[in-house]
């Protein structure tokens, strides 16, 4: 469903947070994204550390959907219903390549990653969960408590796998 | 500003603003912003000047705006680049070939104007992905199957005009069309086949129409703007089954690859099948006894790899057929196909999915494959972590078409694997599957990866041309490439001294004499800018 000229816009918007690095740091800006609540938080089931992520952002009251790699049906089932009724937020502790579905299908709907960044999968070496679900767990900050925007196709090719925790909110601002 | 070629400041100013009175202010674009929307995020010119970046945007709702947008940018002499949804990634996405074209956005006309669920057929517009097409299927409980690629997000349309592939009976999207509305570039608007017919009830049922079918010049063609585009739908099967077949000896697969050819080609087993080696997946390293069979000087003889094969029970190579149709039907072909296979010492069947329709919804996440069924996705992008391959920051496709004999898969892996090794890509075993597209061929898909790397990407280019040229002169020619090599695969079809594309430009100079539609799509470019791009 395209309402209006910025869904539109940012319907074309093919991988471009990852793609164009202006545009990146463009949405750094927590300000730009509105407060909605979080309407899902999602985790992949693949990696053990999601169900740690998920014990910990369900403290916060946030309802988590598991995933198993594919986010078609999160998207098909969930997502498209809530999105065709408005603007929702979701979160996520997933892959790169979940994550990038999950943005261009927010980008249909007026939404923009708000925050993401990468934690690489060392066993063992889970102390960012707890800080990450509660950093999620404040989206949106507030004045210049601005959440980092990292993007989310490294720079550098890392040598253990990744994941990465993320926001997509509605933008405030108009293009 | 960025500018058109050969367009002046006054001019392109004066063309926006037509083009706003045209569609709404708010669908035209123009600023840096947005015209970054419009830049392929696969590019293999990252960081160069070369980039191919348009100068606006504009996107109409109707057909009637599509004719007002190109009567505009033909007063002007103004490039437009045509895109249904601009997700194309591998072969170009969202941008133009032309860098200053205006990009024409065809997303917004993105309704489902008719499924037919007693003739099996269905028309749409340009802005329709797989996922709405088969969400408004669902929705109505309609009895039919549309043929989806991977990913599902795409133009029903784009593809098919991209001649863009798919997995099942109407795998081959463009020639599972039925009947065409097109603006050409002076306007003017066509129907083809039984559209030509004013009131007729069979322009998606019968494709012809009556005289010469142009239907062909408007698919990887800058000579319109499809509008409507009607398609053949697969009535929904009763079930759906797959079979794997393995065989044990690299010769082996001359009578395996004869005898798929007889059950495709005559109808008793269906969809895509493709031809992989058995011994490694394209996808992980070997393990550790490949890996050092692998890397003996002079690499390891047939006997060994056939061998390892055998004591690791994979075999040598090994296919994968499918079955539409009633329950009885299709368990009736496989049988058959079993017996016909059986001929060859050593082979192995294996069930690997059995499935009736419609699908339970609950099961549809357990499902391996969704595209054989008919059922867009995105799966694609979910196979996970993959620590044995660096991050990739998109690739291009190789695709050329090959003869679907044994035979010939092994002069090709031959053939490119040495190539491949010479131009230092990495090639491992297992990378080379031929896979059946298109009826009596096979396709060859091999991503070159793209880096943030000027000089890595400029060497990538460079090799991807140098195996578009190796791979014709053993008579493989690409079905579909990247905008950045079209004139390179154009070239090489070059039979009678370039027949064809003078043929081609012959056609484009009478039908778009000012050259405004993608200029350079497939090799064929304007009368205009011929010379200075030969």
């Amino acid at each position: 469903m395209i309402g209006n000229r910025r869904q539109f816009l940012q319907t074309g918007l093919v991988a471009s947070t990852l793609a164009f690095p202006r545009l990146a740091s463009a949405s750094v800006d927590d300000n730009d994204f509105s407060s909605l609540p979080i309407h899902k938080v999602v985790v992949d089931n693949r990696f053990p550390v999601s169900s740690e992520f998920a014990t910990a952002i369900q403290r916060f009251g946030f309802p988590t959907h598991e995933i198993h790699g594919d986010v078609s049906w999160l998207w098909y089932h969930d997502l498209h219903t809530q999105w065709r009724r408005g603007p929702a937020a979701i979160a996520g502790l997933t892959t790169k390549e979940s994550l990038f579905c999950l943005d261009l299908l927010a980008r249909d709907q007026g939404m923009r990653v708000a925050y993401s960044a990468a934690h690489p999968l060392t066993p063992g070496h889970y102390g960012w969960v707890d800080p990450v679900a509660k950093l999620i767990a404040r989206f949106p900050l507030s004045g210049r408590e601005a959440m980092p925007v990292v993007r989310y196709l490294p720079s550098a090719q890392p040598a253990t796998p990744q994941l990465f925790s993320w926001v997509i909110a509605p933008r405030r601002r108009p293009l | 500003m960025r500018l058109p070629p050969n367009v002046k400041a006054e001019s392109f100013s004066e063309a926006l603003k037509q083009f706003e009175q045209a569609v709404g202010k708010e669908w035209v674009f123009s600023s840096e912003e947005d015209i970054d929307l419009y830049r392929d995020s696969y590019t293999p010119f990252w960081h160069e000047e070369e980039e191919p970046i348009p100068s606006a945007a504009v996107a109409p709702s109707s057909t009637e705006e599509v004719q007002k947008v190109v009567r505009i940018a033909n007063s002007h002499k103004i490039p437009l680049w045509i895109i249904s949804t601009g997700k194309n990634l591998g072969y170009g996405g969202p941008a133009p070939l032309l860098g200053g074209s205006i990009v024409l956005d065809l997303k917004r006309m993105n309704r489902v104007l008719e499924v037919d669920e007693r003739n099996h057929c269905a028309l749409v517009e340009p802005g329709v992905s797989y996922f709405d097409l088969y969400r408004y299927i669902q929705e109505r409980g309609l009895k039919v199957m549309v043929d989806v690629p991977d990913p599902g997000w795409g133009s029903v349309m784009g593809n098919a005009l991209d001649r863009g592939v798919g997995y099942g009976p109407f795998r081959d999207h463009f020639d599972s069309h039925c009947g065409l509305e097109v603006v050409l570039p002076n306007g003017e608007l066509l129907r083809t086949g039984m559209g030509a017919l004013p009131g007729a009830k069979t322009w998606q049922q019968y494709k012809y129409g009556y005289g010469p079918s142009i239907d062909g010049l408007f698919c990887q063609s800058s000579l319109g703007v499809v509008t409507k585009m009607g398609f053949y739908l697969y009535p929904q099967p009763e079930a759906f089954r797959a079979g794997s077949v393995t065989v044990p000896k690299r010769q082996d697969i001359v009578p395996l690859v004869d005898t798929v050819n007889y059950l495709v080609n005559s109808g008793i087993a269906q969809g895509q099948f493709q031809i992989s080696n058995a011994l490694a997946s394209p996808f992980g390293p070997p393990d550790l006894e490949l890996a050092n069979l692998l890397a003996k000087p002079g690499g390891p003889s047939t006997e060994e790899l056939e061998r390892y094969g055998a004591e690791k029970n994979l075999g040598y190579w090994s296919t994968m057929l499918k079955f539409y149709g009633p329950q009885d039907v299709i368990d009736a072909q496989w049988n058959y196909a079993k017996k016909k296979f059986s001929s060859i010492p050593g082979v192995r069947f294996k069930e690997e999915a059995k499935y009736t329709f419609p699908i339970d919804p609950k099961m549809v996440e357990q499902i391996p494959h969704l595209a054989d069924l008919g059922i867009p996705n995105l799966s694609i992008f979910g196979i996970g972590v993959r620590p044995q391959r660096p991050m990739s920051y998109g690739h291009l496709w190789f695709s050329p078409i090959i003869p679907a004999t044994g035979e010939a898969i092994l002069e090709v892996t031959d053939v490119l694997t040495k190539a491949f090794r010479e131009l230092g890509v990495p090639m491992p075993l297992g990378s080379i599957f031929p896979i059946s597209f298109f009826p009596r061929t096979f396709v060859l898909i091999f991503g070159m990866e793209v880096e943030h790397n000027v000089a890595k990407n400029r060497e990538m280019r460079d090799k991807f041309r140098k195996m578009v040229k190796i791979a014709s002169e053993h008579g493989w020619g690409e079905y579909r490439t990247p905008t950045a090599f079209m004139s390179d695969v154009m070239d090489v079809y070059s039979f009678n001294n370039h027949a064809l594309r003078r043929f081609h430009e012959t056609i484009k100079d009478a039908v778009d004499p000012n050259g405004i539609l993608a200029p350079g799509k497939a090799g064929i470019w304007p009368k205009s800018m011929r010379k200075e791009r030969a």
